[in-house]
């Protein structure tokens, strides 16, 4: 499934949270997980919506205060907010987290939508 | 719909998979491999994250008075509505895998339902729990096959476990007058439609495992009436530790 994230992303906004990484991968930023799903700057307050990558995923609330630390660093308010329709899938990392996940030694998912379910695939 | 009707019927669902994720995550280290262990582990923490967005929700609905912690460690056992099936103890493997089966299948057929939920948030958690819980299916009825047909030991093993626990399936596919209200409203599955479906999906694994089905023809009640077994206070008491010695501690 692909879907078009770029019309909810304000572009100017990238650049703050392509500085937020995933605590458990750290060669991979948010943006190229696909994990954010909204950011846009409503009456001066950036509002940002990340989904997790599983239910359980423990790295989310890390994600949400570092996602808030970057933009105090840059002297912008944010807040962030869990979504979880549509569910994430793996075909939502960006070719540069792909890359940058074979580099760091994890081999990046080829079958499209390969979570949990890839595991299962007949 | 009452919003206290509606929590009620969503303690109806994630409370079996509050309780089953604790039984799970007793097991942590004590996996008869490491890949088993990381298995059984990693499931756990699907459950736990998928009962975390039920309770958050739940948090919402209530008003934000109370935590998603509070509801998850400071209810008394009666208020906890898991199904008396999640709550048995692990005992050995073939009760662990058995135990996870039986659910396993009852869970998917119900979140492929609750995705069509007229509740937003409901829908979407079930959507995020499907592709965990496919897996859950196929790692415990992989295993129900393995151990079925495997040793005499494993067959026999399992088959006790199957006989033991069976008695705790009927269970799965009754109402509660919550259920009935959300059923009314849209919004809840009527676990009864599931029944059938479960049986055949059930049946079809023992048969390639060469086990028996129980000819059980009593059935045990009550968990979610809030009337649990003898387990259920041991399960809580360690669930319940922390909260209860450090009041309002936090991480």
């Amino acid at each position: 499934m692909t879907i078009d994230l770029d019309q909810h992303i304000d572009p100017t906004l990238i650049s703050v949270l392509e500085k937020v990484h995933d605590p458990e991968i750290p060669v991979l930023s948010i943006m190229d997980m696909g994990v954010v799903r909204y950011a846009q700057k409503v009456d001066n307050v950036v509002q940002i919506k990340i989904t997790p990558t599983y239910s359980g995923c423990p790295a989310m609330d890390v994600m949400g205060d570092d996602i808030i630390s970057a933009f105090e660093r840059v002297n912008i308010k944010a807040k962030v907010s869990l979504v979880l329709s549509p569910a994430w899938t793996t075909d939502w990392i960006t070719p540069r987290g792909r890359r940058a996940l074979e580099t760091y030694g994890i081999a990046a998912p080829l079958v499209e939508d390969a979570d949990k379910e890839g595991f299962i695939r007949e | 719909m009452k919003n206290e009707n509606l929590i009620e019927y969503i303690y109806g669902i994630a409370d079996n998979t509050l309780i089953l994720g604790q039984r799970l995550s007793e097991l942590c280290g004590h996996g008869p491999n490491l890949e088993t262990d990381i298995a059984m582990t990693n499931m756990a923490l699907d459950l736990l994250g998928q009962t975390r967005s039920y309770f958050q929700y739940v948090v919402t609905l209530s008003g934000k008075e109370k935590t998603e912690d509070d509801i998850a460690f400071l209810r008394t056992e009666r208020q906890y509505k898991n199904v008396l099936l999640v709550e048995q103890p692990n005992t050995h493997f073939g009760y662990v895998i058995t135990k996870q089966f039986l659910f396993d299948v009852f869970h998917l057929l119900l979140l492929q339902k609750l995705q069509n939920s007229s509740d937003e948030m409901l829908s979407a958690i079930a959507q995020k729990g499907i592709k965990e819980v496919r897996y859950h299916q196929r790692f415990s009825s992989d295993w129900i096959k393995r151990l079925g047909d495997g040793t005499q030991e494993s067959h026999t093993k399992v088959q006790e476990a199957i006989n033991d626990l069976w008695k705790f399936t009927d269970e799965l596919f009754h109402n509660t007058k919550d259920d009935q209200l959300a059923i009314e409203a849209g919004i809840g599955v009527d676990v009864t439609s599931l029944k059938e479906e479960y049986y055949r999906e059930i049946n079809e694994v023992l048969e390639e495992a060469t086990l028996q089905i129980p000819e059980v023809k009593w059935f045990q009640k009550g968990g979610k009436q809030g009337i649990h077994s003898e387990h259920m206070g041991y399960l809580l008491a360690d669930l319940q530790y922390m909260q209860r010695t450090y009041p309002n501690m936090k991480w």
